[in-house]
């Protein structure tokens, strides 16, 4: 009961570290599909 | 292992499943009178769901040797017309100067989204959807004509180490974030069809979002379990000659007899292999969808399929082509996945008795264990026989 516990906690916090750590590399889900971040305007 | 090999198969497999027949060729048709321009007869033929062979517009792209000189008046678009350009544009024929260096950007028409869309929402959602309730029809049924499996004669009443702590919390990593991704998945296909109708635009909308987050990130957890248990594992899954003897018994699940097994039988040895094999193959198409463009991976795969298999599946996709095939793909190994780790649910909990032990504190009953795992059993004792004596 201990191991599923942890893992699904583990699973949450995986989860929260992916929107932290991902936008370090330029990407982000919630930015992707947006103009701003998609488009260039000169 | 030759991911895009084993895609191929298991794609190609898949579309032969599920078109048990290809569109009739449409009648040649004579195009003289519109001077080789589309007719009548063209249109009709699409709308029959016939196939009709585009190439006498996707190749007919103007010329530019035909081009009058620039010195003449009204030039003649580099020998090409406005049409020529619009259907040059249509089937990707044309290489545009772009402000955006977007990867996409250069495709300006792509007309495939209704053809995925009326395929994910419909074939996609209603084979999908009806294998799921299949599967659950089908183990409740198993369960009222099989009844729960019990261990002979009950509990011996001590028990035996199965799985570490390590090992569960591997399997609970790739099930808790599975499961989460399931129902996220199920939500974004069909929380369109079945959920705004209940609950509306708002509240689907909150819901949408929701999943969405979850879905995205979730996914990270579902890789990590799934690297983690395949090293943990992968050295008990190789097939051997006992799993024939297993499978030729059923697995004792009609005689009711015990065929001998290791750590893994032949039964979980097919979920571990089917878990692994699409979980890498969904895994690699979440991945190409949660990086839009930057990761094609369908033109590459259809040209193994296609020398491999001699089949003629197009090998030049544009970007939103490969999108589109990736979508439509993760929903499908993603169902057939459901399918199996429902099964896998079923025989680990309510199915068996003594089964949720392994999973749960990682003791099973020695009686549950020698029925169902003999020869894993006796390896145990074996070792620790041996490390009573050294």
């Amino acid at each position: 009961m201990k191991a599923m516990l942890s893992a699904f906690v583990a699973a949450l916090v995986i989860a929260y570290g992916a929107t932290q750590i991902l936008p370090t590399f330029g990407w982000s889900s919630a930015e992707r599909g947006s103009a701003e971040f998609s488009v260039r305007r000169d | 292992m030759n991911f895009s090999f084993v895609s191929a198969a298991v794609f190609a497999l898949a579309t032969l499943a599920a078109s048990p027949t290809w569109a009739d060729a449409a009648p040649a048709v004579d195009r003289s009178a519109t001077g080789g321009a589309q007719t009548l007869q063209d249109i009709m033929a699409r709308q029959s769901q016939l196939d009709v062979d585009e190439s006498f517009r996707s190749e007919n792209l103007g010329d530019s040797a035909n081009a009058a000189a620039t010195t003449e008046s009204l030039g003649t678009n580099g020998g090409r017309s406005d049409a020529d350009v619009y259907r040059a544009s249509r089937y990707n024929e044309i290489n545009p100067t772009l402000q955006d260096r977007g990867p996409a950007a250069g495709v300006l028409i792509q007309d495939g989204g209704m053809p995925w869309y009326q395929l994910r929402e419909g074939p996609v959602v209603t084979y999908g959807g009806s294998a799921l309730l299949g599967i659950i029809a089908l183990l409740v049924v198993f369960y009222f004509a099989r009844g729960k499996i019990m261990i002979d004669g009950g509990p011996a009443g001590t028990t035996i180490q199965r799985f570490k702590a390590i090992e569960r919390f591997g399997h609970w990593l790739l099930a808790g974030s599975f499961v989460a991704l399931g129902v996220t998945g199920l939500l974004t296909l069909m929380g369109r069809q079945f959920l705004i109708p209940v609950m509306g635009h708002e509240a689907f909308a909150t819901l949408a979002v929701g999943s969405k987050w979850i879905h995205n990130n979730v996914a990270w957890a579902f890789m990590l379990g799934l690297i983690m248990t395949f090293f943990m594992w992968v050295v008990h899954n190789i097939p051997n000659k006992l799993d024939w003897e297993w499978l030729k018994a059923g697995g004792g699940i009609f005689t009711k007899a015990h065929p001998s097994a290791k750590k893994f039988n032949a039964g979980q040895k097919i979920i571990f292999w089917t878990v692994m094999l699409l979980g890498l193959s969904v895994s690699l198409s979440g991945l190409s969808l949660l990086f839009p463009f930057e990761m094609p991976m369908f033109a590459k795969t259809f040209a193994i399929m296609n020398s491999v298999l001699g089949t003629e599946f197009p090998t030049v996709l544009a970007p939103h082509e490969e999108m589109q095939y990736a979508n439509i793909w993760h929903s499908i190994v993603a169902f057939v996945m459901m399918v199996a780790i429902i099964a896998h649910i079923y025989i680990g909990s309510v199915g068996m008795e003594g089964a949720y032990d392994a999973m749960g504190n990682g003791q099973v009953d020695l009686e549950w264990a020698r029925q169902h795992h003999d020869l894993w059993v006796a390896e145990v004792e074996a070792k620790e026989g041996k490390g009573d004596g050294s």
